[in-house]
Parts: structure tokens; sequence; C-alpha cells
């Protein structure tokens, strides 16, 4: 123990208990020997804070610095690659500056957003507090991932507790000793880089994986599924486990060349024929007779798992539908996916079968169908056969799986539809924007110079007015900028409310990220 | 040089009136907005029907604001200084109306009148009119009396802490640590009635230690040491250098008046702004301004003090990353160091910076200085080219520097940027500037890939 340990061990101890102070070293004894030779009330704990004094700034002034080979755990830091992304343009970078300083997550992941495509690395200086905040928002993480670049990446790794899914580099050690969700996470981040090897890798676990482990890995292989993939999934086709066996059998039937595909499509044909009757095509729906030993490996049961009200025949049928692509049946019977669904809605067990291709799509991710789907109902909505939630609950469905100028499309034809109701429905329109990235600048024009002045003389003073005007203000083209400063000119001597400041704020700074990134 | 947003957002008085002036910063809130080399103006829509009239001076910047807002700088003048950094503010020649024109002028016969020369204490018979001798007599006879007064309540000051010292190191700092925080601020209060208001901090202080985590006990022993040995040093001012007696009795709780500053010699010259920085208690602000000049290499600090609810103390002349002409008193200290600056002109961008110690060399600087002045517990380094590490393995040092020949100096807990640090640099080599502090360097700025960046 050193002559300073010592000390501070009398200090905790006090000099009551311990009113021994340790000896100074030789160069400093001499420095109180002369103060303590008389005895005094108080000479322990002058001595104690005398030698405290002393002993303090001999360590402090002779201290040498730390070696870092001496010092067990510490290492050199290995420098971050060089960056490969070009470097943001200066009125970028006081605007994200601008935006961090004022945290407004919409605002930074739109930045972010820009930033991705315009293939440009985010300053360094702004990466710590931003992996800070996208380790707890997964939206932000999202944006943030792609644009990490060399330096982002270097710097999570080294540090402990920032995660950002998908930017982590992907490492064996991952699939070797990671919880199965790890592993899945691995096994899909290697699906997208090199999908041969997630097949093979998977392929060299197999068979001493659990079924739910085989059903969770094996269903990653749904990217980039291609005709290389036939041996493996036809041999987990045949797999004792009823779930394995349905994740396989769905991603034989997206492959054109699986034999599972061309069965069940032949099978379906003769199910499903369209028939010319008079001038008009139907549908013909014959059930199947039996159920076929095939079908067990596919997953299908005996029993129609759906909560339709149907028999036992018609089951398989919808089960059988359920499992194929709808494109793929669609292009097999010769007719559009709007053509079928109608022909499907005029026949026995439509809704039964309509369920069951929706199902399909969702599954296949087979957005064309989903987009007939919602085509259909608000043509429905139009004739006011159609409750407006129906249509918002399914577009919030399906929004995810569907393409963004498609899901603008949508919502442009449900404002053209539903006109005079959007607005005095906020609630409803809000949904769906929730669900709609950056509007066109046409809708934009629109809402900016026909619905919204409508909705202000209507009433300026709505608390609701305050909530649309901050939605749109993330959701308006950014080209409309000039005609909602317009739209909202002060009048001299007039008070604006708050919320239409707080709106053009938003707006404009969403104008200044574009013309900036355009630069 | 034009002014960054990132600057300008320095300036807020605190986290609400950053908010509000963000959201007051969109030129549709404005009217009659303009600016010329000097100045800048606007006129804000309140919640009244007259617009508040806002105004900036460029060259300090100073403000004002026909608002009733006590903060300094308030909203309005923050959200047009933003506008103009954002250069959303047009007409770069315009004629200022005349409510500006007459603040200015104001301004300037304002200064005019603190221009004219200092009547130093020393040298009263260079006044331009006769003194009153007698009335000098009285004053000084008054002042004596104070003094002594003082003297006597801080000497008594000083035999309570000493006492109240034997009481802790006796019970030992085991039973210190389950004294309630009246403890500590109790004796503090009591010297402050002393007017040994600097012994009152180092009290604070040592009840901050106690609560402070892991090592407190080696930095509690190290902190009464150095208030027992200032303690020991004021019993012996005479014996002491003049310049360490005057640091004696600055900690002690004797303030250097400005006058007094302001006497001594000047030193003029460029100096690099190497950081600002507000640390708040409870009741006090302390701005922290790091400058350097750039041919001689001297340290300057600039100091001051303001309540939390008024910032007009503070001083919103730096820019950090900028070099400025200026003409600085030192106060009289061993190692001096605090300063005041006097003409603050011609702002510039920072010409790079080449740091010439090594980790050994910055450290032997530091443990110079304290052979001079044995209080010194905050001293600027400038390191050359260190590199930042981090490590989880060792939890008494979470991250630190090293230089070439991989000697380390540990990173201050109270260290808040070292990712930022260390995103910045990338694991390279880079000439860091900050402060000695009693636990590790603490850094406040760098000078990277051709540009200075604040911390």
């Amino acid at each position: 123990m050193t002559t300073w340990q010592q000390l501070v061990q009398q200090g905790i101890l006090g000099t009551e208990r311990q009113p021994t102070a340790p000896t100074l070293p030789a160069p400093l004894d001499h420095l109180w020997q002369t103060e303590h030779t008389q005895p005094s009330p108080n000479a322990a704990e002058r001595r104690f804070l005398q030698s405290a004094a002393i002993l303090a700034q001999y360590e402090t002034a002779g201290a040498l610095p730390l070696a870092l080979d001496a010092r067990p755990g510490l290492t050199v830091t290995v420098p971050a690659p060089p960056d490969t992304l070009l470097a943001a343009n200066p009125r970028t970078v006081t605007l994200l500056h601008q935006l961090l300083a004022d945290f407004d997550r919409k605002l930074v992941v739109e930045w972010l957003h820009h930033a991705a495509r315009s293939g440009v690395q985010l300053p360094h200086d702004t990466l710590p507090p931003l992996l800070e905040r996208a380790t707890k928002e997964h939206p932000l993480a999202e944006a943030l991932a792609p644009v990490l670049g060399p330096r982002g990446r270097w710097l999570l790794a080294h540090h402990p507790t920032w995660q950002i899914a998908g930017a982590e580099p992907i490492e064996a050690d991952h699939w070797q000793q990671g919880s199965p969700h790890a592993r899945a996470t691995y096994l899909q981040t290697l699906r997208q880089q090199a999908p041969d090897d997630a097949r093979e890798q998977l392929s060299a676990v197999w068979t001493q994986e659990a079924a739910a482990e085989r059903a969770a890995f094996l269903a990653t292989l749904r990217t980039n599924v291609s005709a290389a993939d036939l041996p493996f999934l036809e041999e987990a086709l045949c797999d004792r486990s009823l779930n394995v066996r349905m994740v396989a059998a769905r991603l034989l039937a997206l492959v054109p060349q699986s034999a599972l595909q061309q069965s069940l499509l032949r099978q379906l044909t003769g199910y499903l024929k369209i028939e010319r009757r008079w001038l008009k095509r139907q549908l013909s729906v014959t059930l199947p007779a039996h159920f076929q030993d095939e079908w067990h490996e596919w997953g299908l049961r005996d029993q129609s798992p759906l909560a339709v009200r149907i028999g036992q025949k018609a089951g398989w049928l919808v089960q059988l539908v359920a499992l194929i692509p709808p494109s793929a049946l669609v292009r097999a019977l010769g007719v559009d996916a709007v053509e079928l669904l109608e022909l499907i809605r005029a026949s026995d067990f439509a809704e039964a079968l309509v369920t069951a291709l929706i199902e399909g799509a969702e599954h296949h991710q087979d957005y064309e169908f989903l987009l007939a789907e919602l085509g259909h109902l608000l043509r429905l909505l139009a004739l006011s056969q159609v409750a407006q939630s129906e249509f918002v609950d399914r577009f919030a469905r399906y929004a995810p799986l569907l393409p963004a100028a498609e899901r603008l499309t949508l919502l442009q034809r449900y404002l053209e539809i539903s006109r005079r109701r959007a607005f005095s429905d906020w609630a409803t329109l809000q949904q769906l924007l929730r669900h709609c990235d950056e509007l066109t600048p046409a809708l934009t024009q629109q809402l900016l110079t026909e619905e919204l002045p409508e909705l202000l003389q209507r009433n300026t003073r709505d608390y609701g007015i305050g909530r649309i005007l901050l939605d749109l203000a993330y959701q308006l083209a950014p080209a409309g900028y000039p005609q909602a400063e317009k739209l909202f000119q002060r009048r001299q001597g007039e008070e604006r409310p708050d919320y239409v400041d707080r709106f053009l704020q938003i707006y404009r700074l969403r104008q200044q990220m574009a013309e900036a990134f355009v630069v | 040089m034009q002014w960054q947003r990132e600057q300008v957002l320095t300036l807020a008085p605190d986290q609400a009136s950053l908010k509000a002036a963000q959201g007051l910063s969109a030129p549709t809130k404005w009217s009659a907005l303009g600016h010329n080399a000097t100045t800048v103006w606007g006129e804000c829509q309140g919640s009244g029907k007259t617009p508040y009239q806002t105004a900036i001076d460029l060259a300090e910047p100073a403000f004002k604001c026909s608002c009733p807002s006590r903060k300094f700088p308030c909203k309005h003048a923050l959200a047009l200084f933003l506008l103009y950094a954002d250069a959303v503010v047009d007409g770069s020649d315009a004629a200022p109306p005349v409510w500006v024109q007459s603040w200015l002028q104001g301004r300037a016969k304002r200064q005019t009148a603190k221009e004219q020369p200092h009547i130093p204490f020393t040298a009263p018979s260079e006044t331009t009119s006769p003194p009153n001798t007698a009335a000098m007599s009285i004053d000084s006879k008054t002042a004596d009396r104070r003094a002594t007064a003082r003297a006597a309540k801080v000497a008594a000051g000083v035999d309570e802490v000493t006492l109240w010292l034997y009481d802790l190191v006796r019970g030992g700092f085991i039973e210190a640590q389950t004294r309630p925080y009246s403890y500590w601020q109790g004796m503090a209060a009591r010297l402050i009635d002393a007017q040994a208001s600097g012994l009152a901090t180092q009290v604070q202080q040592l009840g901050s230690i106690v609560a402070a985590g892991a090592g407190w006990e080696e930095r509690l022993t190290a902190a009464v040491g150095r208030l027992f040995l200032l303690l020991e040093a004021y019993a012996r001012i005479e014996q002491l250098p003049a310049p360490l007696q005057q640091d004696v009795r600055t900690l002690i709780g004797w303030h250097q008046s400005k006058e007094e500053v302001l006497a001594g010699p000047a030193v003029t010259g460029e100096w690099r702004v190497l950081s600002h920085t507000l640390e708040q208690e409870e009741t006090l602000i302390s701005q922290r301004v790091w400058l350097q000049e750039v041919t001689r290499g001297d340290f300057a600090l600039i100091l001051n003090f303001a309540h939390p609810s008024n910032r007009q103390t503070l001083d919103t002349r730096w820019r950090v990353g900028a070099e400025v002409k200026a003409t600085l008193y030192y106060y009289t200290s061993a190692i001096p160091l605090r300063a005041l600056a006097d003409g603050v002109t011609h702002h510039a961008a920072m010409r790079p910076v080449t740091a010439v110690d090594q980790v050994t060399d910055a450290l032997h600087r530091y443990q110079q200085a304290l052979a001079h002045q044995p209080w010194l517990t905050r001293y600027p380094l400038w390191l050359a080219n260190v590199v930042v590490g981090v490590t989880t393995t060792d939890p008494a040092m979470t991250a630190f520097v090293y230089d070439e020949e991989h000697h380390l100096l540990p990173l201050s807990r109270r260290a808040k940027t070292v990712w930022q640090l260390l995103s910045i640099t990338g694991g390279q080599p880079t000439q860091l500037f900050g402060e000695w502090l009693d636990d590790g360097l603490l850094p406040l700025g760098l000078w990277h890939e051709g540009r200075y960046w604040a911390l």
C-alpha cells in the first residue's frame, strides 16, 4: 500500500479511530516534522491535513503520464475506414444541425432520406446524437442505417449500447451463438447479400434445429427466392412439422419453375373456369372431389381453417387459392386482377374465395391484387355502398405492401370521391395520410388551392385545423410552400394563430431541405 | 465573418428561449426585415397590436427589443439573429429605420463616454480636476475601517472552518458521507456571512465530492489537503510572493475590482477563441471563454458570472473558431490566466493551428504551473497529434487520449463529448484543446482536417 493510500485510509476511518498518520516519503518528511514537535489538542488532525496537502501536491506535481501499453485493457484505436460517400454540402449540414437542435424526428428522418437518395454521408459530428436517439427510436434507425457510412459503422462498433438494426456488420458469431431472433436476423441479412450462402448455412444445420427455428429460418429465404432454392425447399416440403411444410409450400408457390406451383395452377384452373354465357363471362367453380395426398405435404388441412362458414370441399379449394400468388392465378386464367375479383364476387363462395385471394396476396406481397381490391372498395365508397372506415381499415392494412406512388394515387382518388367529407372527418384522412409519404405536387396544389381555403373559410379557429395543418406540414410537396405562404399571408395588424406559424415553419424547413439537396 | 446558426444558438439564455426563437424564425412572422454590414432589424408581430421592434448590432453583438421580456437576448432578438444567420433577411445595404438609427446613436454615445481614459487608482493626481483631499481622506479612513472589519470577519471564518475541518477528519470521511446536505451548506453559509465566499465554494465542493461516486475518498483527501494548505497560506500570507498573495486572497473570497485589473498592463494581440462554455449551478451561471494569443501562445480565460434569470452580464462577443483583435488585462496571479477583454474587433476565421505539446510536455507544463500556484485545478492544454481511445473494460478510465509515444491522459468524467470527439477524428491523430481537471482532460475543441471544431 502506498503512503497516499494509507493516508486515504486514515481519512476514511478518521483520526479518532486511527490517530497515527503514515510516514511521508523521505524527501517530504522534513516539511512537517518541525511543525509537530510540540503537542497540541488537534495534533493528529493537523498532521493528517498537512500530510494530505503535501502528498496531494507531491502526487500531482510529480506524476508521470501513464503508458498505454502498461495499462491492462487499453489498446490503440484502429482508425475508421475512409469515407466512401460524398460529403454533404454546407447548406444541408447547417440544416441538419438546426433540426438536431430542436429535435423533430420526422424532419430529421426526411433529411436522412434526402441524404440516402443523394448518396451523401452524415457530417461526422452529428453521428453520436443520431445514434443515441436511433437506438431508442425505430423509424429513425431505419432512416439512419443507409447513410451511416464507414465512419458511422465504425463508431457503432466502439459503443457499448448503440444498436442500429441493419447497420452492424454481419458476423458469423451471430449465426453460431446468437438467440433464435439474432440468428434469423443474421440469415435475413445474409440472404439479401448472398442468397446461396444463406441457404447453404441453413442447410448445414437443418437437421439439428427445432421445428420452430426451422420454420422461422426457412421463412427468411423468401428474400431473393429462386429456382436455385428448389431442391432445398422441396426437401423441406417433406418435413415432419406442419408449420415447416406450410412455409416451404408458400415459398415453392412463389417460384414459377417449381413443381408445386405448376401442379397448383393445374388443379386450380380445373376448379375455377371462366365461361362465357350470353354476352357475359362468369366464373364456374367446381369443388374438389377428394383431399389429395400431396395437399398434406403442402400444409393443407382437411378442415378449413377459415372463419367463413363453408363446407369441407369448399374449404380445400379456399386453402389452395390462398396458397397461390394471385398474380400467377390471374395469368393462368387469362384475366386481370380487377376482372378476377369481379368474377369471383359474382360466383358461389364469393366471400371465402375473395378472403383467400387477399390472404395469398398479403402473404406473397402481391400488391397488384391488393390495389384491385382497394379500387373496388373506392368504387363502392363513391356509390355510398360501403362505409369510409372499411376502406380506411383496408388501406391501413395493405399500405405497407403497396408502392408509395400507388398509395398516393389511392389517396387522391379517395379525396376526389369524399371531397366534401374528407376534411370534416379529419381523423379518417389523418389515418390515410399516416400511411403515405410525401404528397405529389398535384395533390399538394389541389389541397392548398381548393380544400384548405374552403376549410379555413368554414372555421378559422378550430383546434382540428391545427392538427390538420401540422400533419400536412410534413407531407405536402416542398414545391408548394410559396402557395402555402400566400394562403396564410398575414394582413397588417392581423393576429395569426400559432399553429399556422408552426405549419409554415415546418413546411419551409422541408422546402429548404429539398432545395439544399438539389444544389 | 458571417455568423453561423450554431453560434447564434449558444447565445440563448435558456432552452425555452431557444425553442421559442426557433418558432419565430420564419420570415412570415416578421415584417420590415432588413440589414446592412453592421445591423439587422425587423418587426415581429406579438400578441398585441403593435409589432415588437427588434434590432441587433452585429459588432458585439448587442440587442434591442421593445418586448417586455426580461430575458436577454429575448426570443425575438434570437429569432431575428437566426433569420440573419440563415441568410433569410434581405437587403444587405439597406438604410436602417429611424428607431434603429436612434438606438445606434445612443449606443455610440455611451461607447464614447466609456472610452474616456480610466482614472487609475494609483495616480489620482493625473485627473483633470484637482482632487478634494479632505474628502479623499475621509473616504480612505472609511475604506480602511471597512477593510479591517472585513479582515477580522474573514479571520474568524478561517478559524471556524479550520476547526470544522479538524472535526471532519476526526470523525472520518465515512461518517461525513452520512451527513445531510445541510452539514456542508451550513458551513458554507457561515463562511459567506464571514465574507469568505471563496472558502464557502470550496466547502460546497467537498460536499459534492462526497456524493460523486467512485474514487471520492481520494478526491476528498486531496481537496481537504488543498483547503488546509490555503488556510495555512492565509495565516502566513505576508511571507508569500505578491502575485501568490493575490491568489490566496482571491481563493479566500476577495475579488480584484475591474478598475484594478484595467489599471494593470495591457496585452494587445490577436486571440483565437478556443471555447465558450456555460456551467450552471443552482443560482449561478459561469461563462468560461478560453483565448490563446496567436503569436505567443499565451492563454487567457474570460470568466463571467450571472444569475440564471438575468444573463445580461454574460459576454456575447465570443465566437468559437474565430480570431479577434483584443486588448486583455490579466488579473494578478502567480499564473495569470483570468483576464478582462477590451476593444474586441475584427472577427476572422481561425488560421491553422499547430499544437506542439506531447502528453509529457503538457503534463509537465501543468506541473510547472502548479509549483507556482498549488491550487490550480483547471489548466489549459493544447495536445499535438493525440488519438482518442475508448474502452469498456476499465471502469476507472472509459475514455482517454494518447500521443505518438503512447503516453496517455484520461478524459475527465465530466467530458460529455467523448463520442463526438471520436466521431470527428475517426481514430486519426488530432490537435486537441482542453482543460486539465483533477480527474482528467476536459476536451473543449480541436483542430482537425482544416477547421476548428468546438466541443
